[in-house]
């Protein structure tokens, strides 16, 4: 039995979402959840490089996304960009976990928004469930997209990744360090990096943006 | 005195022409470096030790020369086209300092006409000279720590290094207790393995711990060491500028440059003058108000500290010996190179916070062997004054610090086993004999020495199987690495832990100022003014690791923090303060210092009380509906801030608030909206020793401090990869932050060796936990006092203006948060209005 993950719901351009605690947007109308950054077999690659990084983080993301999948209605899971870290990223213990994670949800159409790691993994094996599209797929005036950037006139909003933001809270005498969020900026929606071994970026943000921190068990507003 | 004739066996030539060459330098060798050549002719290891350089160099320098000659004693033999093999290597702690170094160590081989080829290796050698000694190491190498770690990846060097005869370690007092001084000693084991017989020599200053010092050096099985005092100077003259007005309320913050004209008038007097001040923001600032208050001084005072680039050092150097430059503006003893020169004074800017650091400065002055040095502290706040007073009775009672040692550190040796597979490859048990031999690894275990190589072979420990992990292979028993890309990785990582994230400063279309830390310049944004190198900049833009820069006028925008410095009080001196503050409690003023703070020491025995050193001091005061604790165990910053948070823990444990906590070397300050009872809480042992350790993790942010430590470690383990600016950006998919390495091994390998030490070095270092339990133990056989002050006395009111506050409490992280927001809120609200 997974443990519940904490939501909040937002509307952001006229569109009701929900933001998981555990780093997913999911889009109830559409029936979409979608994650940013997964960077899949990150710690298989340091290790190919001999650098000793434990195994688990993979399996931890994934397991992150089955929780979101079971407390949504999500029939379609979409990755905007950088599913995997690199090419020695797909050893096969790493292949073992993503081919389970496929197997839990025979019943949900996966899709990746190809990013710049995608790129370099070149593809992937055909038989997974897995359809690869370019960035500026559009679902209603909803655009996807690995990166930000400018939003055509005939969409409201862009989805993305990239950045993996987070925000540096603290003052003078205290100081707090660097925590994941949303960030909806200029009719960009950028969404927390989701994989488990990923650092984040801190933003700096203009007075007409929001941001959404994510906290361990909770989303609030900033 | 012996006769140098009796320390050599065939006499005459040897000794005629090294008597020649010190007649030709006008100088008379000393005892203790006679006993210095004699020991090592004998074949013995040793540590020279004094506070002052004199004759330090040449001491350990001549014994091998003089080998040599004694071995080679025609000279018409000689062929400076056939220079001897690898003979001697000279290890320095910095690198800006090798080539100084040569240049000293060259003097005599020149004037002796020695075909011995000399260099130097370090990180900025040209890569044609480091090829070069690939080939064949020269007669003697002059080189860092982590480039004889490099030297010892290149298996071909391996027959060179076993003829090495001595290895001579200079300002071993730096390196020891760093992780760079395990490095040395690892190396030293290695070395010993090739030629059992190697001499190894150390330089140092003189510490409270010499016998460790030297056990580090020589290792644990050593027979035969000598320590040797080098040349003390008898005659120091210390004393203070004391202020015109004496504030009764010394406040922390204060630059002192109220004192900048009585400074200028003693730099006046004299034709050279060295003035020390504790950080180089500091040196910067007084070199700004000094050429304020003496205009005409410009192009004649100078400032001089380790980030600057080469040239400008170099130039400075010899300005202060030419006579050109009265007065030099700098940081550290160590800074100063080989051959700089003896000044007329030392001026000491703000407590040295050490006995032995004001020893070493003050050795600078004073240009003949028997010349008197000179001092003269200049106060940056009144307490001060006190710890000058303390200085000088621990200097005379021969209370010089010990440098704490580190104890068997995982991160360094899992570096060095690698460099060890790379070259030569080992077999396990050999190695671990040979690491045991160490001071440092003596107590290792069996357990620990299997986690590191299964953590370079595997990865992780034995239970994990990481089919794709590469780094250190096992190939018929030995350890080897075989991918190139290790190699490579290895080699590029072990130059960079020094550097410790250092950026050079530029200006956009002209030279190199020099280098500053890199979390100092992280923090700014562009066209943010700051004093670098004597000149007011501003940041235009920081690309592949240079912050380039532009001059400008005006002022700073960062304000230097201003502690004292880093580095807090030592236990030797403190415990001379607190003598020396029980006298003044009794009544007992001795010295010029402490009669200046006559009409301090008054209100504070007024207002309260001054401490015997059985004692423990604590104010309560009540102040506009915040109430204030202070506690004054002078026992030095870091163990008050460790004792600080555990008190305030354990307070939190039994009554719900929220502290601010201050610190400084004197004591502590707890800030609550609730007003504690003391003696209840001493009476439920709030200075208790038991449960220490447990109770000071959870009290302090615990979690922040083990990352900050786990950053070195990740370095120097190799899980960070170091990389130079402007190199190929191929190795970014590798690159990960410290944090992130911290946060996967916690939640994933919790019981992982490198986590663990940061914890432990957490402990040891960054709270010195040792001197705090002691500090307890000492609190709990005191008499506490609690007194009531109407106002803030002057011991407290440091501790009030201080603005550097931790807060702890046991809210939430969530609830932290919140709070924070809501501060942000009503700040943003507040300047709405005012903008309405």
């Amino acid at each position: 039995m997974n443990a519940m993950s904490s939501f909040i719901d937002v509307e952001i351009e006229g569109i009701a979402f929900r933001m998981f605690a555990d780093r997913g947007l999911y889009w109830p109308a559409q029936r979409v959840l979608f994650v940013a950054d997964t960077h899949l077999g990150k710690d298989a690659t340091f290790r190919r490089y001999g650098i000793a990084v434990p195994a688990g983080s993979t399996d931890a993301t994934l397991h992150a996304i089955d929780r979101m999948i079971d407390a949504s209605d999500a029939s379609r899971v979409i990755i905007l960009g950088d599913m995997f870290h690199a090419k020695s990223s797909l050893s096969p213990s790493i292949c073992q976990s993503l081919e389970t994670f496929f197997a839990r949800h025979l019943d949900i159409r996966f899709t990746l928004i190809r990013g710049n790691h995608d790129k370099h993994v070149g593809s992937l094996p055909p038989e997974w469930p897995i359809e690869i599209l370019e960035p500026g797929e559009v679902i209603e005036r909803v655009i996807l997209a690995h990166e930000p950037g400018d939003v055509p006139m005939f969409a409201s909003l862009l989805l993305c990744g990239h950045i993996h933001p987070s925000v540096r809270l603290g003052s003078r005498s205290e100081r707090l360090g660097k925590v994941a969020c949303f960030w909806l900026s200029k009719r960009c929606l950028v969404l927390p990096a989701i994989g488990k071994f990923t650092g984040t970026h801190a933003i700096s943000t203009d007075t007409a943006d929001q941001v959404w921190l994510v906290l361990d068990n909770q989303v609030v507003e900033h | 005195m012996n006769s140098p004739q009796a320390a050599f066996a065939q006499p005459v030539t040897a000794s005629k022409i090294v008597d020649e060459y010190f007649q030709r330098i006008g100088w008379k060798p000393f005892r203790f470096q006679r006993s210095a050549w004699r020991a090592y002719l004998d074949g013995e290891s040793g540590l020279v030790h004094s506070a002052t350089g004199t004759g330090k160099t040449l001491a350990v320098w001549m014994g091998p020369i003089l080998k040599w000659l004694k071995e080679n004693p025609d000279s018409s033999k000689w062929n400076s086209k056939r220079p001897p093999s690898a003979r001697v290597l000279w290890v320095t702690p910095l690198r800006a300092l090798a080539l100084d170094t040569e240049n000293a160590l060259r003097a005599p081989i020149d004037a002796l006409g020695l075909p011995w080829n000399l260099d130097s290796r370090t990180g900025d050698s040209k890569a044609s000279a480091k090829a070069r000694q690939l080939k064949r190491l020269p007669t003697a190498l002059v080189t860092t720590p982590e480039s004889l770690s490099l030297i010892m990846t290149h298996a071909n060097l391996l027959p060179e290094l076993a003829g090495v005869e001595a290895v001579i370690v200079d300002e071993w007092h730096e390196l020891l207790g760093t992780k760079r001084g395990i490095q040395v000693e690892l190396a030293l084991a290695r070395l010993r393995r090739l030629n059992p017989a190697v001499r190894v020599w150390g330089v140092s200053a003189t510490l409270g711990n010499l016998d460790e010092a030297m056990e580090s050096l020589v290792g644990v099985d050593a027979n035969r060491a000598r320590l040797i005092e080098g040349y003390t100077k008898k005659k120091i003259k210390l004393e203070s500028l004391i202020p015109n007005k004496m504030e009764r309320f010394p406040w922390s913050g204060h630059i002192g440059t109220r004192m900048v004209s009585q400074v200028a008038e003693l730099i006046e007097q004299v034709s050279s003058t060295l003035v020390f001040a504790n950080t180089r923001s500091q040196t910067e600032i007084w070199y700004q108000q000094l050429l304020k208050a003496r205009p005409d001084w410009a192009g004649r005072i100078a400032l001089h500290h380790g980030s600057l680039d080469t040239s400008v050092r170099k130039w400075v150097e010899a300005g202060l010996r030419d006579g050109k430059l009265r007065a030099v503006v700098c940081t550290s003893s160590l800074d100063l190179g080989v051959d700089f020169t003896a000044v007329d004074l030392v001026i000491q800017i703000g407590s040295p916070k050490g006995a032995a650091r004001l020893l070493q400065r003050a050795g600078r002055s004073g240009h003949q062997p028997g010349a008197v040095s000179r001092l003269v502290f200049v106060p940056t706040n009144a307490i001060e004054l006190i710890e000058f007073a303390a200085a000088q009775d621990a200097i005379a009672g021969g209370d010089l610090e010990s440098r704490q040692l580190l104890d068997k550190p995982l991160d360094v040796l899992a570096q060095h086993v690698v460099t060890i597979a790379i070259g030569g490859g080992f077999n396990s048990e050999e190695l671990l004999a040979e690491v045991r031999s160490t001071r440092a690894y003596q107590s290792l275990s069996d357990t620990e020495w299997q986690w590191v190589l299964d953590f370079v072979v595997r990865g992780g420990s034995s239970l994990t199987a990481y089919p794709e992990f590469h780094r250190v292979a096992i190939v018929d028993g030995r350890y080897v690495v075989t991918e190139r890309r290790t190699t490579q990785m290895h080699r590029m990582n072990i130059g960079t832990i020094v550097s410790d994230a250092t950026m050079s400063v530029r200006f956009l279309k002209g030279p190199t100022l020099g280098t500053a830390e890199e979390s100092f310049l992280s923090k700014l944004k562009v066209g943010d003014r700051f004093l670098f190198a004597g000149r007011l900049v501003s940041l235009v833009i920081i690309r592949d690791n240079v912050a380039y820069v532009r001059k400008v006028t005006g002022t700073p925008d960062t304000v230097p923090r201003w502690m004292g410095g880093r580095m807090p009080l030592s236990s030797e001196l403190s415990a001379a303060l607190r003598l020396r503050i029980e006298q003044a409690a009794m009544g007992q003023l001795i010295g010029r210092e402490m009669h200046s703070l006559k009409p301090l020491f008054d209100i504070q025995q007024r207002w309260s009380q001054l401490p015997r050193r059985d004692q423990l001091l604590i104010e309560q005061i009540e102040t506009r509906g915040s109430h204030q604790l202070f506690v004054f165990p002078f026992e030095g910053r870091l163990v008050h801030e460790g004792i600080a948070a555990l008190v305030a823990y354990r307070l939190t444990q039994r009554q719900k608030t929220t502290f601010s906590i201050g610190c400084n070397d004197y004591g502590f300050v707890l800030q609550s909206p609730h007003r504690i009872d003391v003696s209840k809480a001493i009476e439920q042992g709030v200075f208790l020793n038991e449960t220490l350790v447990g109770d000071i993790l959870s009290s302090m942010n615990a979690t922040e401090m083990a990352k900050r430590q786990f950053r070195q470690i990740a370095r120097v383990a190799g899980l960070i990869q170091g990389g130079y600016p402007g190199q190929r950006k191929s190795a970014s998919h590798i690159q990960a932050s410290s944090n992130l390495f911290y946060d996967v091994f916690c939640q994933y390998d919790p019981d992982n060796m490198l986590l663990r030490q940061s914890r432990r070095e957490v402990l040891d270092m960054q709270l010195e936990i040792k001197r705090i339990s002691k500090a307890l133990e000492r609190i709990q056989v005191s008499n506490v006092v609690v007194t009531s002050p109407p106002k803030t006395t002057p011991l407290a009111f440091p501790l009030l203006v201080d603005k550097l506050r931790e807060r702890l409490s046991s809210e939430s992280f969530a609830d932290r948060v919140a709070r924070m927001q809501q501060q942000l809120e009503k700040a943003a609200n507040q300047s709405t209005e005012r903008a309405k």
